[in-house]
Formats: structure tokens, sequence, C-alpha cells
């Protein structure tokens, strides 16, 4: 089946024609309120758009009080996604304050009987010739439903006496430190604690439940049943535990089917029924024939993982439903839950709460829809789903498993003609809400009256993002992109940080190596030898440089360094790093070191946070991680079958800023997860021998290997 | 099961709680004592998010019943440093700007707050072996161990 690519997305927030009132606002006490679509996953996103605001109005960042992600009070900007939140709510955030500014300092004029250029602003006192007035005074006369000047762009990176570019420390993370913080610390008066019991399979479905039973061995907490989806509420939280753990042995499910087995995700992948699409660009270059290589690459389902299993609460009100959840995208929920309920979407209040680090879509909608079912069965007590770990790791979506084979033909001079690759991949996106009439959730599909499960093959190819990065950065004359979307996966899959990015870029950045060794060219020289990009050289120098690349000065016995540059969707941050590893039973990755251009940098160390967190959690995903089931149901359900990086076992991390052209800001959220995979497997092919491409790089492969 | 009053010895006060002898600490000093910065990980013991001391020694909260803790004194992070004063190694965490989510950071300080009272001066593989029981997804580890150390040496400075 082929398919056509259809025009992208459109992007959120940036729009000329939205007042200024919906983002910034003049409140009581001198504080300035920024309000925005996007959500704090712990990125740092709300300290960003603190600073952009506190630079654009001159004040200081401690006046700046930001609301994230609130159907009813801030601007819907779709998902906090895809590295895009600085480039959007940032930008519209800038054009909001820059235009504030402008029409209060108009209006200081006027009162203060001082031409504009004569004005200048300390900390949201408006100065002029020995007049003072304050920006609180002259909010009231001034008309905020102004539309913002969308022909504001990003300030001059050298511009001084600014915020942006300065490391400000993150606004929210001391209260993070001391007490309650997160979704899971709210207590509603007269709140029912909900554990809601998930089937013993994906399509399990329910027969009965011995209800008198229950009854009398659980008398403090209450049963609710529609359909295959079961929960209980007590008063007490541990009486929700006990009867959630209880009910096991008094259900009855049949199952609806079992799980295949798989052998290897590269196999496994190329048997499934696909949509297939394919690109090409440049014409067929002249190669020199005998020098032509092709390899096939593999990474299996990963788990979120998040550190907190997912937490939801709901209240029903007189026909109006107010929910409090850690989404990545409120507005898309409250259309689904709207959906689902059969409701009016603005009779459905989503509020976001912050949870633990979130990397895509995890189980966070699915708990605010068992939320909002509970709430109105139980109305008007506010009812709070608790996820336990098991659910976390089982019924959260998983990053999809992914196949990626790539061929290329080599001129004379060691130069890649024709590159081909073709990967496999089920959908990287399938977000309740995420389009019209997409649901997803996981109890919806269980009621007495169900709402199915979308099927992926109704998912446009433009946001299937099994492609990111696909095509890579460098100069080639000719590329062939194969994309087979495989919508009958059996596991449930969704966004999971950088998406196909993740394993494109472990492919193709294996597979420079790979072609490197071919023409015995040293690594970064090939790399360099097909990027004529300036920003990407740079990245790539420094990385080397800092890294001390080729000095020797590692090449000891067991130890081992990769290389490995992407760019993410070759439109966001560029990233270059070293990985030194050390081989024995088993991969411990001793340091990654490396450079990352940004472009504008609002805040330096929440970038470098963010590009050091994410290749801490890259190198867990390219040793440890991998969803395992069995005939029936996942295994992979603990802490213990689902492995991830510990203390003993982290690097070391260090990464430098590079770029100081005045470009405008790139994400880097994600940037540095691909890159990260490649560097690690290129160290272990060179510390090896042997090289292996399929992930995870754990011991059981190593073992493998080493006996070859 | 029936339920019983306690006695608990919280950040230097006496409090009541009514529950099932087999109730996890972790729910009461939740949920009965409103001391939320004890953090729900797993329930399992198996992740550190949960981690108070109990008579001095980091112990997970979500695995020690109540009937179990005796007069022993409990110290949640509450107990260690609030917003007004914080404890040396919660300063040290802003310092190092160690965290990103921040929900693994209460575990952290617990773990790491009674490495340090029974070693002042440790190294970077003791700070990293104390810790490897208290798991962090978003990768802050190598902040998280610098912190540690930043703690340390400011302890040791003072």
């Amino acid at each position: 089946m082929n398919q056509t690519a259809p025009a992208p997305p459109p992007r959120m927030g940036v729009s000329g024609t939205t007042p200024v009132h919906d983002w910034i606002g003049f409140e009581a006490g001198g504080t300035l309120r920024v309000c925005s679509g996007k959500v704090e996953l712990g990125q740092g996103i709300v300290t960003a758009l603190a600073q952009i605001a506190a630079s654009a109005l001159e004040v200081t960042v401690a006046r700046v009080s930001v609301v994230c992600g609130h159907t009813a009070r801030t601007p819907n900007e779709g998902y906090t996604g895809s590295s895009m939140s600085i480039e959007t709510s940032g930008l519209a955030v800038l054009r909001a304050a820059m235009t504030a500014r402008r029409l209060l300092l108009e209006e200081a004029a006027t009162v203060l009987g001082v031409a504009t250029d004569r004005l200048r602003v300390d900390d949201g006192t408006v100065l002029g010739d020995g007049a003072a007035i304050d920006y609180w005074q002259l909010a009231e006369a001034v008309d905020f439903s102004t539309p913002v000047d969308a022909e504001v762009a990003w300030p001059d990176c050298e511009m001084p006496g600014m915020l942006i570019g300065r490391e400000v420390a993150r606004i929210d993370l001391r209260g993070k430190l001391t007490g309650a913080a997160f979704i899971h610390d709210i207590d509603l008066p007269g709140m029912l604690f909900a554990r809601v019991v998930k089937p013993p399979s994906f399509t399990a479905r329910l027969d009965a439940i011995d209800e008198g039973a229950f009854r009398s061995r659980f008398p403090d907490a209450r049963l609710f049943i529609d359909g295959s989806f079961v929960a209980v509420v007590a008063d007490g939280e541990y009486d929700a535990v006990r009867a959630a753990e209880g009910v096991t042995a008094l259900a009855a499910w049949q199952d609806g089917g079992a799980l295949p087995g798989v052998e290897s995700w590269g196999g496994f992948l190329r048997r499934q029924e696909s949509i297939d699409l394919t690109e090409e660009r440049g014409e067929q270059a002249v190669a020199n024939a005998a020098r032509r290589l092709s390899a096939s690459y593999s990474k299996p389902p990963i788990a979120h993982a998040s550190i907190a299993p997912s937490c939801g609460l709901a209240q029903w009100e007189d026909g109006k439903l107010t929910v409090w959840s850690s989404s990545q995208g409120v507005f898309n929920l409250r259309n689904a839950i709207a959906q689902v309920l059969g409701m009016q979407a603005e009779n459905v209040t989503v509020i976001h709460c912050p949870s633990a680090g979130c990397y895509g879509h995890n189980g966070a909608d699915d708990a605010a829809m068992e939320a909002a079912l509970l709430a109105r069965a139980f109305a008007p007590r506010p009812v709070r789903v608790q996820w336990s770990r098991e659910d976390e790791l089982v019924w959260s979506p998983f990053g999809s498993p992914m196949a990626v084979e790539i061929s290329a033909d080599l001129t004379a001079e060691g130069r890649i003609a024709n590159w081909a690759l073709e990967l496999w991949s089920g959908t990287q996106v399938r977000r309740p809400g995420f389009l019209p009439d997409l649901v997803d959730f996981v109890s919806a599909s269980q009621l007495t009256d169900p709402v199915a499960f979308s099927d992926p093959r109704g998912i446009p190819y433009a946001f299937v993002s099994s492609d990111r990065n696909a095509d890579p950065l460098y100069d080639l004359p000719h590329v062939t992109t194969t994309r087979h979307h495989l919508p009958d996966l059996p596991l449930r899959c969704s966004s999971l940080r950088a998406l196909g990015g993740f394993a494109n870029v472990f492919a193709i950045e294996s597979f420079m190596d790979e072609l490197a060794e071919e023409v015995n060219c040293d690594p970064v020289e090939f790399r360099l030898r097909h990027l004529s990009d300036p920003r990407a050289r740079a990245v790539v120098e420094r990385a080397a440089g800092l890294a001390g690349w080729g000095d020797g000065s590692l090449e000891v016995a067991k130890w081992a360094r990769g290389f490995a540059f992407a760019r993410y969707k070759n439109t966001a941050a560029y990233v270059a790093l070293v990985a030194d590893v050390e081989i024995g039973d088993e991969v411990r990755v001793l340091a990654l070191t490396g450079a990352v251009d940004a472009g504008l940098v609002i805040n330096p160390d929440g970038v470098l946070n963010q590009i050091e967190g994410g290749a801490i959690q890259a190198a867990s995903w390219t040793l440890l991680e991998e969803v395992t089931f069995d005939s029936r149901a996942i295994t992979s359900n603990s802490w213990e079958s689902y492995p991830i990086l510990r203390f003993t076992q982290a690097p070391a991390v260090r990464f430098e800023i590079v770029g100081g052209e005045c470009n405008d800001p790139c994400g880097v959220g994600e940037a540095s997860q691909g890159p990260t995979a490649a560097a690690i497997a290129n160290a272990v092919a060179r510390g090896l021998g042997q090289r292996i491409r399929d992930l995870p790089i754990n011991r059981k492969q190593i073992l493998k290997y080493a006996s070859v | 099961m029936a339920k019983e009053t306690f006695h608990l010895h919280v950040n230097g006060r006496r409090q009541a709680v009514t529950a099932s002898a087999d109730t996890p600490l972790l729910y009461l000093l939740r949920n009965d004592l409103g001391l939320k910065g004890t953090r729900f990980g797993c329930g399992t013991g198996d992740c550190g998010a949960c981690m108070v001391l109990i008579g001095g020694a980091a112990e997970k909260s979500c695995q020690t019943p109540v009937e179990s803790v005796g007069d022993r004194g409990i110290e949640t992070v509450e107990g260690l440093g609030g917003e007004a004063a914080l404890s040396d190694l919660q300063q040290a965490i802003l310092d190092e700007q160690a965290g990103q989510c921040g929900y693994c950071l209460s575990g952290m300080i617990v773990t790491g707050t009674a490495l340090l009272r029974a070693c002042p001066a440790p190294s970077e593989a003791e700070v990293r072996a104390a810790l490897d029981g208290n798991l962090c997804r978003c990768g802050s580890h190598a902040r998280i161990v610098a912190a540690v150390l930043r703690a340390a040496a400011g302890v040791a400075a003072a």
C-alpha cells in the first residue's frame, strides 16, 4: 500500500492575531503573569519562559509567575513535544512581552510627558527626566487586547543587560526539594483514593467479579465496574491499594488473544503488513561498484518508565468536569475526555500539574480519563487515580520497536555516492485527541459502551514520525528513503523522546562508522568530509577537540571510544559527542563528552541539563532497556524486570555550548538521544572488534559476541 | 483489618495516626500527616523515592509497616530543611541545579543525608554506591553526585 506525503502539521502559538493579554498580565503585588500552553515536564520551560518575559520587560525573574497548560486560562499550544517549546511558545511570549513593553512605554511617555526614547526601565519602573511610574500603575490605562506584534523576532544574542543567555536557577526546583510539588500531592476536600484494576493482558475482557466476596472482605472500599473497566475507591489510600490487590483473586477474565513470539525485532518487523512510502532526492551518482555496504539495525520497544506512576484527579459538579493531569496536551486531552463522556468540550476543564519527568505520551492521559469516569460515578466527590509501578511499566504506551536498513556505495575518492535507507516502525504518535476523533484511552476501550482504539491506518503519514532524522544531514548526492508503517503491531506504541529519531540516528551514525572503516578513514574526518553546514562542522570539531579525539590517550586495553553526530529533526539542536566505554562482561560507559549548538540560548545551564540528562537516559536505553512479553502479557513489569541505569553505572558527562552566531533558538530536549546510542555502539564496535547492530547492547549480547 | 492508634515521632513532633498495623508508613506520612515530600515511586522498595530516616537510618517508607516503627524517630525531607532554611545538601542540589523533574530528589536527599552523617567526606565512588538504590529517570546522576560531594565539602569547611 502506498501513500503520498501530506503537508506538515501547522505550528501553533506564533500567530500575530492573538491579544497580548492571552500571554501576559500585570497582577496585584507587582507580579507579572505569563500564560503558556506549554507545560513543565522537568525540562525547565517555565524558567526559560519567565526569563524571556523578564528580559523583554526588564523586570527580575522573581516577579514572574507562569501559568501552564490550563484549558480555561492559557492559550492552546497543542502538545509540549518535539523540542519546540522555546521555538513556539518562547517566541509567542517574547512577542507578547515586547508588545506590552511598547504599549506601557507609550503610556508612560504620555503620563510623564517624556519622549519614549528618553525612558528607561528598572525592574518594572519606568524612569525618565527624574520622574518615575511603574508598570502596574500604567497597566490600568493600557489596552492589552491589542494584538501581539508578529514582526518581533528573536533579539540579537549580544544584546546587553538582558537575561536571555544568562544562567538563571530553575524557578520550580526549590519547592520540589522540600515538600508538596506534584500532582500526586494534591489534596481535595472529600477526595476518594482510587486504584484501577488492570486486566491480566491487553486484550482480556472481564467475565465476572464476586462482588459479594469483595464487599465482605473489603468493607472500607467500593467497587466500580463498567464493562471491563474495574476500579476500587476508598477514603483511605491503603484501603484502596489492598482492595485493588484483592480484586485480582475475585475476578475472572477472558483472554482475547496471544502475543506473538519475537525472536529478533528486525525479522519480526519485516514480516508485518505495511503501508509504504518511498521518497527520493538527488540523482543516481557514479560509484565504484565494488565498494558497496549494507547493514541492518534494530531497537526494541522501550518504556517511558517514569519515576512516578501516573496520577489523575477529577471532580464532577453540576454537569461540569474539572480534571487535573500531567498530560503533555491539556486541550487535546479535554477534547478526548469530552468525546468519551458525551459532553461539550467547554464543560470540561483540564489543568496541568507537574509530575515526574515525562518523555512523551506516558500513562498520564489514561489516568486522567480514568479519574473522569470515576468522578462522574462518585460525584460530587473528587477522585484521585494513582497507577501502580506495574501499571506504569505495562500500560503506558511504548516507544515503537524499529528496524533500519541502510545501503550505500562509495566513490573512488571515498565519498558516499548513492544512499538508501529503509525503515520499519509502528506509529510514533497515537495520543488521545491528537486528531479529531482519535481517542485512544485504555479505559474507554473497556467500557460496556466502548470507544475503541483508533486504527493506526488512519494516522496520516506526516504524523507517524518514524521518519525523524531518516534523511541524514550529510551532503549526499542521491538519497532514497523508504518507510514501512506497521499498523498492526501487537503493542501499544506512541510518542517517546526523539520518536523515530533515536533508531534512525543510531543506525545512520553506526553506518557512517562502518563506511569510514571501509575506506580506512578516521570517523570524525569521514563525517567532516560529508558536512558543509558550518554549524555542523563546528559542533563535530569541538566535540572531537574537547574529548581529545585521536590523541590516543584512552586507547588502553578494554577501553574504547566512539563518535556520533546529528542535528535533531535536521532543524533543532546539533549534538556531537564522544563516548568512552569499558568492555568486560558488559559495557560500562565511562564518559560522554560533546558539544551542542542550540542557536540562541535562553538559559545555558538549562540547555546543558537537558543535553546531559538526555545522554545519560539514552545510555540507559542503549545498554539495558527492552520491553519484554510472553505469549500473554508484558513481563517487564517491575524495576527488576525493566532495569534502568543506576548511579554506579552512570557516566560522567561534559558538554559545551558552541555557536556564537545569532541564530534562532532550536530545541534541545531530544537532541542527544540518538547520537549517544550511536557513539556508544561505535565505541563498542571498536573495543570488541565486532559490531552490535541490535539494541540493547546488554550483557547477553556482549557475551555472545565476545565468544565469537 | 482492625485499625489502631499509633504514636509516631515525626520531625521532632509526636503525632497520632489511626491505621491498620500493616499500613505502610508512606501513606500515613503523606495522607494523614500531610508530609507530601515523601514520594510514591513503586511501592515495592525498588526505587528509593519514599526514603525517610528512621532512627537515623535511611529506610523505604513503602516497605515499613507502621507497627514496626515503634519509638524510633522519623525524619522526612520536610524535617531536614524547609523552603526558608534548606539543609546543606538541599542547597548543594540547588547550587548544582541537580535535578530535572525533581521527583526522585526527596529520596536522594534522605539517602545522601544518611551517608554524610555516617561518612562526612565520602569519595565519589562511595557517593555512587550509597545512592545506587535510588533511581533517577531524567539522567541527573552526575549532577546529584556532584551535589552530595559539594555538600560534603561545605560541611568539611564549616
